[in-house]
């Protein structure tokens, strides 16, 4: 049987080399969830496509 | 594509004209046409800011990596076209973010560094050599490039955090705040030096014309000679215009002895009346015994060769369209 795994833990906002807190592990590190301001920055990419299309003079492209 | 589904029988990889095929479900709008560009590039931000996450980077690197992709003019461009270019980019970030979380699985947590990325610089570097020596376009390093961002975004971090901890204050700020600007300056704000009209803004105007134009000269003729009427088009635009905007002017679909419509084929019909967008009389009279000039388009801001494209109408041509398209193989 496998050693129970270690608990997960979860890095700091920002860490000085990046790597998550916590005891040591055995296999490797976790890493934290993904920033939030990321993932608002992929929503508003998305919407600034959808709605440049929405409004935009320009037709399709020949490509 | 998605009209001519032929999966690795073409020039352009599948999942392109899968896309477009579903992409018509939802109509021939804007929108729906580049709803998964879209989607692909917002992806693609995300997989900029998990990279930085999985090379240890913390919230600012995350953010730092991510706006490049999210603001610069190759992604954006990318982003808001419906081409394989996007998803080129988005396969292989995602190909190196599974390459960096494989790698970190392979080390102790006591690893420090970079080793465990090793295989992804190894990656990026022979993947950045082999596309110069094969005279790559530029922007066919595009897909290394959020990785690459990730990367950097991690060092500069890494880099303020060790200045704070040795006591600096406005050091990191300033070195935070500088990288920041750096993206938004060479970023979005450089776009409007591409004025007056960059090619891919010129590339989207005059094609409704064209067809508008066309359907003009096809129900100008007899309903005896519309039905042995083929529409050509003269370069892969003018065809895609005909097959894009035809049908809501009531217009058959278009062949074209060019590029990939080639491929597609001369249809059934002997073309014993042809109607083609584009080339000139000198081009055009070794093939009929009766050229007459069916019309004009001009479209000022379009690509220079689009800016006044004749329509010929061609009767009674010396072959069959059948016994011409071999000739026509390979023509660009």
């Amino acid at each position: 049987m496998s050693a129970a795994p270690a608990p997960a833990t979860r890095a700091p906002a920002d860490t000085a080399t990046g790597r998550a807190g916590g005891g040591p592990r055995e296999e490797c590190e976790e890493r934290g969830r993904l920033a939030a301001p990321v993932a608002a920055l992929a929503a508003v990419v998305l919407a600034a496509h959808l709605v440049t299309n929405l409004v935009t003079p320009y037709g399709v492209h020949r490509d | 594509m998605g009209r001519h589904l032929r999966l690795f029988g073409m020039d352009f990889p599948p999942l392109i004209a899968l896309l477009a095929e579903a992409a018509r479900l939802f109509g021939d709008s804007l929108l729906a046409l580049r709803f998964t560009p879209a989607l692909a590039h917002a992806a693609l931000v995300l997989l900029a800011g998990l990279l930085a996450r999985e090379f240890g980077g913390g919230r600012f690197a995350q953010l730092l990596a991510a706006l490049p992709v999210a603001l610069t003019p190759l992604f954006l461009r990318a982003g808001n076209l419906f081409q394989p270019v996007v998803f080129d980019q988005l396969w292989w970030t995602l190909t190196l973010l599974l390459l960096a979380r494989l790698g970190r699985h392979g080390f102790p947590a006591a690893s420090r560094g970079w080793l465990p990325f090793r295989a992804v610089g190894w990656a990026c570097l022979v993947s950045f050599v082999v596309i110069m020596l094969l005279r790559g376009k530029p922007y066919y390093a595009g897909p290394l490039f959020p990785t690459l961002f990730a990367a950097g975004a991690v060092v500069l971090q890494r880099l303020s955090d060790g200045w704070r901890e040795r006591g600096h204050a406005a050091a990191p700020r300033v070195l935070r705040g500088g990288a920041v600007g750096l993206v938004l300056v060479f970023g979005a704000l450089i776009l409007p030096l591409g004025l007056p009209l960059p090619q891919d803004y010129a590339d989207m105007l005059g094609w409704p014309a064209q067809a508008a134009a066309v359907a003009r000269a096809y129900h100008s003729l007899s309903p005896a000679e519309r039905r042995e009427t083929v529409l050509i088009g003269t370069n892969y635009g003018r065809a895609g215009a005909l097959d894009f905007f035809g049908p809501r002017h009531g217009l058959p679909p278009a062949v074209a002895p060019v590029g990939s419509y080639w491929f597609f084929g001369p249809g059934e019909k002997p073309g014993r009346v042809l109607l083609v967008l584009g080339g000139t009389r000198a081009e055009l009279q070794p093939y009929c015994r009766h050229l007459t000039q069916a019309g004009r388009v001009a479209e000022r801001w379009a690509v220079p060769e689009e800016q006044a494209v004749s329509i010929w109408l061609c009767r009674r041509p010396y072959h069959t369209l059948q016994a011409l398209w071999p000739r026509w193989e390979g023509q660009n």
